[in-house]
């Protein structure tokens, strides 16, 4: 991990148990297909709740199939369907809003859910600093062993969220308003807490397709560019949340009935969440978190 | 080139007249892109050549098009946009296919296509452009048709016909309409050149692989066509990006003028066409032609174009003030948010469907989001007082109630004490206002004042 090396950096995560492949992301020496060898492994990553989510498209919850009640039924489904590099567990249910679970009670969750499903993980919190920073650091303990992407630091819980994953070797998800400035200084500053800056993955705060891509499209290019120029502290690899912001946009919440001049819903919001998950692999991403498995299918299937 | 570089090619006497004190500081401002060097009324003959040679865009400007509805193509400057912009947003066409006989479909065809626009963010966008794509028995009058068909619904033309024949019987037509004609390979070029000159519309060239294609280019433009396309279609995503940006860097990092030409690919009709051709409109293919009509398809695509032609340094934005949905009268409710045109037009139409008429509010706050603009200091008490005073709000209406975004629920006091309005806080994403204003309104009805103080 030399400060002169102009590419990005490498971070494992997974493959810590025996039987379950290690994903690595990162390492590009180039903008992504921006010669015939750079050919960036672009990892598809699938989004589980550890409750049923209430408000989601009829078209989304079909597509899924399968019961949303249980966390493992749900990623098994998306298993079977799109056979993903990758598993995100979000656990929105410490949300008082929805079943107001204790950090204990989290741990319990997580910990079921990772000994059904062997895939490399990804774990978040329900999007409250606060509450992540109560709730993240005891999942981290009780998933010692996996080597997950945990999350999500910012700038207000870095240190808690940064010393778990030092102390029960996770990888940690740093997450900035896009900004470059502000991710370099997250990375130092969790470098600092003594976390090495290739056990970090930014996220430069993903935005749907049409609220806000051009911004974060361009500050992705530009860290990649940082990365080529020998920058460690912006040469980590970057995911995205594509579902999430997809599913909030009202193209892929309208039905055809509402938007009638908008075409069919799912043919719509699937593309809706494809071809950001496209763009953003072109700015750089190397994770890319889906919530339609029509969507990642699509992705796949192009980026071959 | 550098300043010393230029300088040396202008004839050093000081005269002024292209307004600058020294031909030296005039060669720098060339260098530094504010003074074009067609300024200097005494460049020599081979200055000329050099200087307004190296003052065009790496990928040159393309026209076609019949003069009602030019199509301009091309110009760009850069391989990341966030160094400038990118200049001509990507073109969208749809092909219709003319078999010959058969007029009233081509017609439908036509004005389906025409149909394909979309409202977002304050903008239309969509589908601007019909690819006439001729069948073996297509005749002259056909293409004559189609032409005036996309004149007349003001879409851009473009003409797939590789029979000699019948382009030499409609060449009056080509000339007006000026059609990029597409499929020009290796064994046509002659041909096509001929009429490329005669007609003005410019050509797609077609070939292999990426260093056929600038060779095809050379040959043309030694034949005197310089109006150019490379077109890039037929493989994988991955393969197809990989071709673009290789004419890319070759025209900008290279300077390889054979490689600076708008760049065009052709996507089918299913859904993984409309991905690659996403992909290939995130880097660099100005014109993308899709054989459907279906909106659910066009409408994401079109959505990325905007996205992608959008200057990443400067947000766009809506005027500050007080903005009417749905004919509110001055008792209406009065929601505030930011001056960012994302933000705005996602909490617009979401007021228009409740069909409840109110006012928006918008803060000045330079182009940033509720959350952005909070965290900088630009979405405050005093930046919504500001916003109240600017607007007469307190003159125009009767409402002294603010309805604040939910995210920024925190400065709720804060609006209160800098405004001496009252404040509720609204819900945190825009989905949520049609219920909320639907509550609001029926809370409102005679019976149900609602006054806490
Ligand atoms: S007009 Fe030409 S010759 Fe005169 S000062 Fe300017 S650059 Fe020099």
């Amino acid at each position: 991990m030399s400060a002169s090396t102009k590419q990005e950096l490498t971070v494992t995560i997974g493959g810590a148990d025996d039987g379950e492949q290690p994903l690595t992301l990162g390492g590009a020496a180039d903008i992504p297909l921006g010669s015939p060898e750079e050919r960036p492994d672009v990892a598809v990553c699938m989004e589980v709740w550890d409750t049923a989510p209430g408000d989601w498209p009829g078209c989304l919850t079909e597509d899924i199939g399968g019961s949303l009640d249980d966390p493992v039924e749900w990623a098994k489904a998306l298993i079977d369907k799109v056979d993903p590099d990758a598993i995100c567990l979000r656990l929105a249910g410490s949300d008082p809003a929805l079943e107001g679970r204790s950090p204990e009670e989290c741990a319990e969750v997580a910990k079921r859910f990772a000994g059904e499903i062997d895939l490399p993980l990804v774990v978040v919190g329900d999007g409250s600093a606060d509450r992540e920073t109560e709730v993240i650091p005891v999942v981290a303990e009780a998933l010692a062993g996996r080597r997950c992407l945990i999350g999500t630091a910012e700038e207000r819980n870095y240190r808690t969220l940064a010393t778990a994953a030092q102390a029960f070797d996770h990888c940690l998800l740093a997450e900035t308003p896009i900004d470059m400035n502000l991710a370099k200084q997250l990375n130092i500053l969790i470098e600092d807490t003594g976390l090495p800056l290739d056990r970090i993955v930014m996220h430069h705060l993903t935005s749907g397709l049409g609220y806000g891509l051009e911004y974060t499209y361009s500050i992705m290019e530009r860290s990649r560019q940082a990365a080529l120029r020998g920058d460690d502290k912006l040469a980590q690899p970057m995911a995205v949340f594509i579902g999430p912001e997809t599913w909030r946009t009202k193209e892929a919440r309208a039905s055809a009935d509402d938007q009638p001049e908008w075409g069919d819903q799912s043919t719509r919001a699937t593309l809706w969440e494809s071809v950001a998950a496209a763009a953003y692999a072109l700015a750089g991403a190397s994770l890319l978190v889906f919530r339609s498995p029509s969507a990642a299918c699509q992705f796949r299937q192009v980026w071959d | 080139m550098t300043g010393l570089e230029i300088y040396a090619l202008l004839p050093q006497t000081n005269c002024k007249d292209c307004g600058k004190p020294t031909c030296l500081a005039f060669a720098l401002g060339i260098a530094s892109g504010q003074e074009v060097a067609s300024d200097c009324p005494h460049l020599s003959d081979e200055a000329k050549d050099v200087l307004l040679e190296s003052s065009l865009p790496p990928v040159l400007r393309v026209t076609a098009g019949p003069e009602a509805a030019p199509l301009e193509l091309g110009g760009e400057k850069e391989i990341y946009r966030h160094e400038s912009k990118f200049v001509q947003p990507t073109v969208l066409a749809v092909s219709v296919p003319v078999e010959g006989g058969d007029q009233a479909e081509v017609t439908s065809r036509v004005e389906e296509i025409k149909a394909l626009t979309f409202e977002r963010i304050g903008e239309e966008i969509g589908v601007t452009a019909a690819a006439f794509m001729c069948g073996q028995g297509a005749t002259a009058e056909d293409v004559r048709h189609g032409l005036q068909l996309a004149e007349d619904a003001g879409l851009a033309p473009l003409l797939l016909c590789t029979d000699a024949d019948v382009l030499a019987e409609c060449e009056d037509a080509l000339k007006r309409s000026k059609p990029v004609l597409l499929g020009v390979d290796e064994s046509r070029l002659d041909a096509f050149t001929k009429l490329g000159k005669q007609t003005e519309a410019p050509l797609t060239l077609v070939a292999p692989e990426v260093d056929g294609l600038v060779k095809l280019a050379d040959s043309a433009k030694e034949a005197g066509c310089e109006n150019l396309l490379l077109e890039v279609s037929g493989c994988g995503a991955l393969d197809l990006v990989t071709n673009l940006t290789a004419l890319r860097r070759r025209a900008v990092e290279d300077g390889d003028r054979s490689a600076g030409y708008p760049l065009l690919t052709k996507a089918g009709s299913e859904p993984l066409d409309i991905l690659r051709a996403a992909a290939a409109l995130c880097r660099y293919a100005g014109l993308v032609i899709v054989d459907s009509t279906d909106p659910a398809l066009l409408f994401p695509l079109a959505a990325l174009v905007q996205s992608i032609y959008a200057d990443p340094q400067a947000p766009a934005t809506v005027e500050a003030g007080l903005h009417a949905v749905g004919d509110p009268g001055p008792d209406a409710p009065v929601l505030v948010t930011t001056d960012f045109a994302l933000t705005y037009y996602s909490v617009e139409p979401e007021v228009e469907a409740a069909k409840v008429p109110a006012w928006i509010l918008v803060t000045d706050s330079e182009g940033q989001s509720v959350l952005t603009a909070w965290a900088a200091g630009q979405f405050e008490g005093s930046t919504i007082a500001k916003a109240i005073n600017e607007s007469k709000a307190e003159e125009r209406l009767e409402t002294r109630e603010l309805v604040l975004p939910g995210q920024v629920a925190v400065i709720q006091g804060d609006v209160e004490d800098e405004t001496g309005w009252s404040v509720r806080v609204g819900p945190r994403e825009a989905t949520g206002i049609p219920g909320f204003l639907r509550e609001l309104a029926e809370a409102k009805t005679p019976e149900g004042s609602a006054s806490d103080g």
